[in-house]
């Protein structure tokens, strides 16, 4: 390309950005393609899609708010962990010092609370386009599982961040769903093993507060991140978006 | 009429098994559009999904702004607030908790359910109707799902509105305040 | 090595399945091993919660025919209720999901917040989801004269101290 001198040209047309980006900017098929195959992050897409992928009245983009949702839920997370403290002492005075103490804590843990909430519901309203659909046949049986699954780990998710405010709501919800768990047969023993480790003690206190915090951190978002690479790639692999059969 | 002698524009090499067909003015490799109905994945889909972001980001960004997370007083073991309602999408179980021993409405129900969506495909497996909303060949499949999301959306309604002081049932109309 | 010989020689296929067998196995039993003791990990040994046998004050600390709350202990004093004269302690952990419930002196009964348990004078269940009567807790006087509770006992509602 030759140079043009223009603010645009100085910005692309450089050694630095073409490292980066080793193809024209996307607006031939050649580089569209280049586009899509060689980024990491989109690579995941095919190059072409099926016109009713982007239907906008078929997926109604459900998944992908679920999926918007989370990394939004992600980002803000880690942003309240720097405040937040997993202590019965400290966690209750954290949340009010979120709230008036620090800039903009208030807008992340709104953020982080309301994503929370969005992200149970379109998770389950994507279940229902995909049910609705017929989305789940063969030959994706497997990714409806993995989509399960995944809604069970939002479930997780949501509950044992509710723990963590150490609030009134807090504490009451996680007393019930301890006893809850502790019901499963045989009570005695197995019961009564499951609510030991989830609780990590007899009563609902620091212990439990520290093993919500760690789940809700770490291991449960890892778990569905993973998830959630795996459903996409499935996507991919049986053949894109269910759509109806071509005459 | 005359019979025009043919012009070969672009004469065939006869030892060669390809030749070119035609020059025309596109930006695109393809002459037509193939026969898969498919559309470059950069900018149609791109475009739409990012357009997406942005647009959940704002709702959720102006949600926020205007409503607060509730937060309550601080936990105390010794004094449950009456009534003790979980986060509106565990009011189903909680209802059901509310029933019979908690073991069948807390654990044994949702373990079914979940057993039951995770093996739907591999027993409802005709191939009529994919890819079409509400298609009329999956009537039944449909039928029972909807029975099912009734049964979720409607235990959450009725723990969420009509349950008071006590777990009693109220109106929504004559909910006691909480104290 | 031709193919007759390795297809006849039992011994080098044998020798090959077993190896096979032997590393699979290993691997897995080593994962299994460690994630038993992952597991087991979780389980902590030492807990560091409030003794399960306490001290609740004196007797004359509760007037006669109450119900009082205990707050701290999670329990209620009864005293002088169901034709029995002296002091009984009864946990105010509701058996179902572990809500705290509330006495209501009207209706001589303990009502639950939670599923709406009811449960009566004698910690009976006569309503709602709870699937055990609430536990009466092995009580004691200790020689500094105060009332102590030892609540991993459970004792029938008849049992008393004299007052
Ligand atoms: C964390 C939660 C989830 C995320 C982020 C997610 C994301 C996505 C996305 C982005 C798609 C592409 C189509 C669309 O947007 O609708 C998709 C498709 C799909 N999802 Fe999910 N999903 C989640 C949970 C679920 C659940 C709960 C189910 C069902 C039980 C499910 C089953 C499927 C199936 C079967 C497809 C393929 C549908 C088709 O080809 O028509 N997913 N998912
Ligand atoms: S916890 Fe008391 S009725 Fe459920």
């Amino acid at each position: 390309m030759k140079k043009k001198n223009t603010i645009a040209d100085l910005l692309f047309n450089n050694r630095f950005w073409k490292s980066v980006f080793r193809h024209d900017y996307p607006d031939n098929d050649l580089s569209r393609s280049e586009a899509m195959t060689s980024n990491l992050f989109l690579h995941i897409q095919s190059v072409k899609v099926h016109t009713n992928t982007i239907r906008p009245g078929y997926t109604l983009g459900l998944g992908l708010i679920s999926f918007y949702l989370f990394i939004i839920l992600t980002i803000t997370g880690v942003l309240l962990m720097f405040y937040y403290i997993p202590s019965i002492e400290r966690a209750y005075n954290d949340m009010k010092d979120l709230e008036f103490a620090v800039s903009y804590g208030i807008i992340l843990r709104n953020l982080h609370r309301w994503g929370a909430h969005g992200m149970v519901a379109f998770v389950f309203f994507h279940m229902c386009r995909v049910f609705y659909t017929g989305g789940y046949k063969q030959p994706r049986e497997f990714n409806w599982g993995i989509g399960i699954v995944l809604l069970i780990l939002t479930l997780f998710l949501s509950l044992t961040g509710y723990l963590l405010p150490w609030d009134q709501l807090a504490f009451w919800a996680i007393t019930i769903v301890a006893n809850l768990i502790g019901t499963s047969p045989p009570e005695s023993i197995l019961g009564a093993s499951l609510r030991y480790i989830v609780v990590g003690g007899r009563e609902v206190g620091q212990n439990a507060l520290i093993r919500f915090y760690v789940m809700h951190v770490i291991v449960l978002p890892l778990v569905a991140a993973v998830l959630i690479g795996v459903h996409f790639w499935r996507i991919r692999k049986d053949g894109g978006i269910s759509r109806p059969a071509e005459e | 009429m005359d019979k025009k002698p043919e012009v070969v524009i672009f004469p065939k090499n006869p030892s060669k098994t390809y030749g070119l067909m035609e020059l025309i003015r596109t930006r695109s490799f393809q002459i037509e559009k193939g026969p898969d109905n498919t559309v470059t994945s950069w900018p149609h889909l791109l475009f739409r999904e990012m357009i997406l972001f942005m647009f959940v980001f704002i709702v959720l960004m102006i949600i926020s702004i205007l409503f607060n997370a509730p937060l309550e007083e601080q936990a105390n073991p010794s004094n449950t607030p009456n009534p003790a309602k979980s986060p509106w999408y565990f009011l189903g179980l909680q209802e059901m908790l509310s029933w019979a021993h908690p073991f069948w409405g807390g654990i044994f129900a949702p373990t079914v359910v979940t057993i039951i969506l995770i093996l739907a495909p591999y027993f409802d497996r005709s191939q009529k109707g994919v890819g079409v909303w509400f298609a009329p060949e999956r009537k039944i499949a449909n039928l029972l799902f909807t029975i099912l999301v009734v049964l979720a959306v409607g235990l959450i309604v009725i723990g969420e509105f009509f349950r008071g002081p006590n777990w009693q049932l109220f109106w929504p109309w004559n909910m006691p305040s909480p104290h | 090595m031709s193919e007759k010989d390795v297809k006849g020689d039992v011994n080098n296929i044998t020798r090959r399945k077993f190896f096979l067998f032997f590393g699979w196995f290993g691997i897995l039993s080593s994962l299994a091993g460690s994630a038993f003791g992952a597991v087991r990990f979780m389980f902590p040994n030492v807990l560091y919660e409030p003794s399960t046998t306490f001290k609740i004050g004196k007797p004359s600390d509760y007037p006669p025919n109450t119900v009082t709350f205990v707050q701290d202990n999670r329990l209620f004093v009864v005293r002088g209720k169901d034709g029995i004269e002296g002091i009984r302690i009864i946990s105010s952990i509701c058996t179902h999901m572990g809500c705290t419930p509330k006495w209501v002196e009207a209706k001589n009964q303990w009502e639950c917040p939670c599923h709406g348990s009811v449960f009566n004078i004698k910690g009976e269940v006569i309503a709602g989801p709870a699937p055990k009567p609430l536990p009466w807790y092995k009580t004691t006087v200790a020689p500094d004269g105060k009332i102590v509770v030892d609540s991993k006992n459970y004792v029938k509602p008849d049992y008393q101290i004299k007052v």
